[in-house]
């Protein structure tokens, strides 16, 4: 039984102008990931794996080729569109954590349940099951400044998850981190992926967590590749 | 949701650094200039009219020389008031009424204490009386008034019979005044300036008798309601010039019309409130201009953070309203200290005025809709200052803010 096509990269082209000079950050990447996929991507600096990324999360449209999340083209939306797919559809996991420190752990997880206008209970709710999840209950009236950086990645993974989106984009989970947090973190990914059944794209540049994924694609100047 | 975006707001301005706070000083001496000239402005206004609106727009007040004289100055200028003169005003057409108090200071001895006061007397009729009392001059709390035709009836202001001597002088007492004795029949009421509760009352008639003295202080007329005061005021300075035999230019009496005081006082007000306003809108706009400027430095410094709140899904007007929320609460923070500070000005003049002049005619007031009108207003213009930066960091585009150092 083939599963549905959850990502869907048709020739994509994204340039970047710097004044005269143009930078062709992705030249014809193309991809699949079906649902349930858990898949990592792995290439050089530079080679455009980040913007590929920001690409499949909405943060910003190609400027040649097409995009399908969900069945749908989301290179022609619009601003507050694209905004409502990131919030709903998306999880960003960041290699820089990316929590806002002026929040506590339980509100960094609240908040892109805010922005969806769920009712203030149901996000505590949500926020203290999450925290549950990645095993950092006792942490939650922490500020992000007052966790270690493991324990940062797994408030954002748990951030990730609050609007149970349909796909995990995590750009370098483990790049801030040494190896056995890295690990641990990595197993809280996995852990996901086998319980919920949860989309991952995963981009690293450790051959050893990207090994554990199911499905491994080589990006190389912009675009996919047999091998490096 | 909304709720939410206040609570963020209000974190980032607790998380703010001082220096972000001074830029607002503008906004706090705004707002307190106009919450202490509004709360004081209205009791100014009140003040002026009651001292002077007793004295009504169509009395006309007479003083010998050419400056201006209080009913209980004596005669230091150049000019003299006759008795004639008071008939000479009578008889101008339009003056429906004049009267011209004597006025002295007198030897007063109570329980073998001497002091010294003023004294002022008046005709006994009761038109003049009434005229006094309307001026605020002649009303009696304890006791009566001078009866017509009585000789040796006196009336004590206030603090002569209170606080003068070390007894206190009550109704049906004897005092002396220039060693003529006199029978105290009545206490004045307080009044509201200290002047007229320091000053002894008896008839005209009796003062002429015994202190001989006919010469009045100053000549108090009212005109009729039939004709128009500055035109009555008119004529009245063309009789007296020929009563003195003076030319114009060179009177040696000045005559008032409470109209033209209330106007002049009315004058001085408006121009203060006008500087202070100007004082108030030029801080405020510094303040909204110090708002603008920290927000574009909020703005900048959480460029980051912007790019993390549209990556997990917040749209730009989300980012807008955070933005303006956090810019409208500065205000608002900025209002609130200002009221405290003009509340405390307003505060603070109601008791030196009211030590300066011994009397609680200047009152401050501060009400509800000063305080939330204030309010409302300092947040509009918060947000009003923080369009600009918070329309930038709506705009801006999410990679390059997550990108941002
Ligand atoms: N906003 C931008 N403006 C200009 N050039 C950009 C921009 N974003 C990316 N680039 C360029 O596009 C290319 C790909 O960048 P990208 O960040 O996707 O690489 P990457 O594979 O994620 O690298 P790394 O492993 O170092 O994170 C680079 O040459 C980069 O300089
Ligand atoms: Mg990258």
């Amino acid at each position: 039984m083939t599963k549905e096509i959850i990502i869907e990269l048709d020739n994509v082209w994204k340039t970047y102008k710097m004044g005269t000079v143009e930078v062709h950050a992705l030249r014809g990447m193309s991809l699949k990931v079906k649902k349930g996929e858990f898949l990592a991507i792995m290439g050089p600096s530079g080679s455009g794996k980040s913007t590929a990324m920001n690409m499949i999360g909405c943060l910003d449209i190609p400027t040649k080729g097409e995009i399908k999340l969900l069945g749908r083209d989301i290179s022609t939306l619009h601003e507050s569109d694209l905004a409502q797919i990131r919030g709903k559809k998306i999880g960003f996991i960041f290699q820089k954590f990316n929590l806002l420190n002026t929040l506590t752990a339980k509100e960094n997880i609240m908040l892109p349940m805010t922005f969806q206008g769920i009712p203030r209970e149901e996000r505590e709710k949500k926020s203290e099951e999450l925290l549950g999840l990645v095993e950092l209950k006792d942490r939650m009236d922490h500020r992000p400044n007052e966790l270690s950086g493991g324990q940062q990645q797994r408030v954002a993974i748990a951030r990730s998850l609050s609007n149970s989106p349909d796909v995990i984009l995590a750009d370098e989970p483990t790049g801030n981190l040494d190896s056995t947090t890295g690990e641990r973190v990595l197993d809280f990914l996995k852990k996901l992926h086998k319980e919920k059944g949860t989309t991952i794209v995963m981009v690293t540049h450790d051959k050893k967590i990207a090994e554990q994924a199911e499905r491994i694609e080589f990006l190389k100047d912009g675009s996919i590749v047999k091998n490096l | 949701m909304i709720k939410d975006y206040f609570k963020v707001a209000i974190k980032n301005i607790f998380n703010r650094k001082l220096r972000s706070w001074l830029t607002m000083i503008g906004i706090f001496i705004g707002i307190a200039a106009v919450v202490a000239l509004i709360s004081l402005g209205s009791g100014m206004q009140k003040a002026i009219t009651s001292q002077f609106g007793k004295i009504g727009a169509n009395r006309i007040s007479i003083s010998p020389g050419g400056a201006i004289a209080g009913p209980l100055s004596e005669n230091l200028g150049s000019g003299i008031l006759y008795s004639s003169d008071v008939e000479a005003v009578r008889n101008v057409k339009g003056v429906e009424f004049a009267t011209g108090p004597i006025a002295a200071y007198v030897e007063l001895e109570f329980n073998k204490e001497i002091e010294y006061v003023a004294l002022m007397a008046f005709d006994d009729d009761t038109k003049t009386l009434r005229y006094m009392e309307e001026m605020g001059l002649a009303e009696v709390e304890y006791g009566r008034q001078i009866k017509t035709g009585a000789t040796r009836e006196v009336i004590l202001g206030n603090r002569i019979a209170n606080d003068l001597f070390d007894k206190p002088i009550q109704v049906g007492n004897s005092i002396y005044v220039d060693n003529y004795k006199f029978n105290v029949v009545g206490i004045q009421k307080k009044s509201d300036s200290s002047m007229f509760d320091t000053v002894i009352r008896i008839s005209k008639k009796t003062a002429e008798d015994l202190f001989e003295r006919e010469n009045p202080s100053n000549i108090f007329a009212k005109v009729d309601d039939n004709y128009e005061p500055t035109e009555v005021l008119g004529k009245l300075e063309k009789a007296l010039r020929k009563e003195h035999n003076v030319d114009e230019g060179e009177e040696d009496f000045t005559i008032e019309i409470a109209a033209d005081v209330i106007e002049s006082f009315t004058r001085i007000l408006t121009t203060v409130q006008i500087l202070v306003i100007s004082i108030a809108a030029i801080s405020i706009v510094v303040g909204a201009v110090g708002i603008t400027n920290t927000m574009y430095t909020a703005v900048l410094e959480r460029t980051g953070e912007i790019g993390i709140m549209k990556a997990i899904g917040a749209r730009n007007s989300d980012i807008l309203t955070i933005f303006l929320i956090e810019s409208g609460m500065l205000g608002l923070v900025g209002g609130l200290i200002g009221i405290f500070i003009g509340v405390g000005i307003g505060k603070a003049v109601e008791v030196i005025a009211k030590a300066a002049m011994n009397s609680n005619i200047l009152q401050a007031h501060f009400p509800w809709y000063l305080i939330l009108g204030s309010l409302l207003f300092s947040f509009l213009l918060g947000a009003i200052a923080g369009t600009m930066p918070a329309k930038q960091a709506s705009k801006m585009n999410p990679i390059d803010a997550l990108r941002y150092e």
